[in-house]
């Protein structure tokens, strides 16, 4: 266990030097979610920002429903981009194979390369959370954030199991940014990021429920505007630490595979 | 002593043992669960590395000395055949890969804006070594290679020279029994060369074997104990590098 936490805080340490150098970079993210927050804003106050029936369950505000939605997608979204960008660069610019003859086992190399985007996610989910209520004085005053901080730190246990997958995939077919697109958008589209699920036509709803990211953000709006029915908050838990658990092993177990496919057909460079 | 799967039963080991060794790469475009075979890189190879010996492997471009030594670094899977390194099958992972240390002329394979010290305490920490013990030893083999003077600068602003040292030094950091050496040499001005020889020959007088793969015989010769050539994948010579014909092209020998 203290071998596995050295190994993550090795490639942070790593990923925050190199960052260093791209400092504006930084700026530009922080521009980035300003300008998503008045977008949000704007579009909330067209589409009428009044107590919403549809939005009962979670709040009844349709602006404070985005700014949770699109926190927790950017959260997801930065995550498996960075999946996608940390194996592609190691890749590219030819660090995979000297990553790969040391002794750590893939899968933490794998968690590793993810750590500082995982992390990036996470400031830019508080970064919305705050602008929300700093600017547009949305009310975070009822919130429960042991409930949050449990909901975020499972998601994120999640999400870096999705990473393994992803990892995999790219491994073995080399471009991933089709998967990654992919994943994104079906997440965006099916768990409730923009809209209730409620709204999604019936077999729509059921895939829907069929994910635990989708109980995850559920969970996260009804830790943050205290709404919803009692328990929710703890099924959202119980579900995500659940297949997390579950998936993580086959996860590993596949990124093998993948390497063992690179292995065979000379291609765990990527070329 | 106990034995598995990955442990070779009989006897001491010699650091490398290669039996039937073979390596075929599939025919591109095939699906990934129906590869049809493609290009042969290495045909069934033997052979013995005693520990403590220094081989050259020559042969030119495409003759699959770096496809033999990728696969001793566990980065290419073998189609056929076994090899064992200081005992552990390949097949063992992280155990046999302890036992590694690979040096390639890749310059490509480091961090660029890291210093050549936070490099290598980023693949120390991939070794298993932290805090005082690897820093310790990061400034030894810093010093080791002659890059203690330049250990604070980014990795970017070093010369080829000066990163063919740090690979070199990345490959002793765990004090591997063996080292891989793909190239070392490759693109440097003749006083960097002849430092990174030194250097190496001061490795297998220390105890390690090197597994050397080079396009330069003299060099064979005045460093290593022992060199192979290989051709078209299949080895076509196996003489002490004492003996004369040791560096001279077989193939050309025998025509």
């Amino acid at each position: 266990m203290i071998g596995i936490g050295r190994a993550l805080l090795a490639f942070l340490r790593r990923d925050l030097r190199t960052n260093r150098s791209y400092r504006f970079a930084f700026v530009l993210q922080l521009a980035g979610i300003a300008t998503s927050l008045w977008m949000y804003f704007f579009l909330s106050r067209t589409m009428g920002n009044g107590p919403s029936p549809a939005l009962a369950a979670y709040g009844g505000d349709l602006f404070g429903f985005i700014i949770v939605g699109t926190a927790f997608w950017g959260l997801l979204s930065t995550a498996l981009t960075g999946t996608l960008n940390a194996v592609r660069s190691e890749q590219r610019g030819g660090t995979m194979e000297a990553l790969l003859v040391t002794t750590t086992p893939a899968w933490l190399l794998v968690l590793g390369g993810i750590g500082l985007p995982l992390l990036i996610g996470l400031g830019q989910l508080v970064l919305y959370l705050a602008g929300a209520a700093l600017v547009f004085h949305v009310d975070w005053g009822r919130a429960d954030w042991g409930a949050v901080a449990l909901l975020l730190g499972l998601a994120l246990a999640h999400t870096a199991t999705l990473g393994l997958l992803v990892a995999a995939l790219i491994i073995v077919i080399k471009r991933g940014d089709g998967v990654v697109a992919l994943l994104t958008g079906a997440i965006a589209l099916l768990t409730g990021i923009f809209y209730p699920i409620e709204v999604l036509p019936l077999p729509l709803q059921w895939l829907a429920r069929g994910l635990p990211l989708t109980y995850a953000l559920r969970g996260l709006r009804q830790a943050l505007f205290h709404a919803g029915a009692p328990g929710e908050i703890g099924s959202a838990l119980l579900i995500l630490a659940g297949t997390t658990v579950l998936l993580g092993p086959p996860a590993a177990w596949l990124l093998q595979r993948a390497l063992a496919h690179a292995r065979r057909d000379g291609h765990l460079a990527g070329f | 002593m106990e034995s598995d799967g990955n442990i070779k039963p009989d006897g001491p080991p010699p650091a490398v043992e290669i039996q039937g060794l073979g390596k075929t790469f599939p025919a591109p475009g095939g699906l990934p669960w129906a590869a049809r075979p493609g290009k042969i890189a290495l045909q069934p190879l033997d052979l013995t590395i005693p520990a403590g010996q220094a081989l050259a492997i020559l042969g030119p471009n495409g003759a699959g000395k770096s496809t033999l030594l990728r696969i001793l670094a566990t980065l290419l899977q073998p189609t056929r055949g076994q090899a064992w390194v200081t005992g552990l099958a390949l097949a063992a992972g992280a155990p046999v890969r302890r036992q590694i240390g690979w040096a390639t002329g890749d310059d490509r394979a480091f961090y660029w804006p890291l210093s050549g010290a936070a490099n290598l305490e980023f693949f120390a920490a991939l070794q298993g070594l932290h805090g005082a013990a690897a820093q310790a030893r990061i400034a030894q083999v810093l010093d080791a290679v002659g890059l203690a003077a330049v250990a604070g600068t980014a990795y970017r602003a070093y010369s080829s020279g000066m990163r063919q040292r740090l690979a070199i030094a990345r490959a002793l950091l765990h004090q591997p029994a063996v080292l891989l050496l793909d190239e070392p040499t490759r693109s440097l001005d003749p006083e960097a060369a002849e430092g990174v020889r030194r250097l190496l020959r001061a490795c297998c007088e220390s105890g390690q074997t090197l597994i050397w793969v080079t396009h330069n015989p003299a060099e064979a010769a005045a460093y290593c104990e022992r060199v192979i050539w290989l051709r078209a994948g299949r080895l076509v010579a196996d003489r002490p590098a004492a003996d004369p014909a040791a560096i001279a092209i077989p193939w050309q020998a025998e025509a």
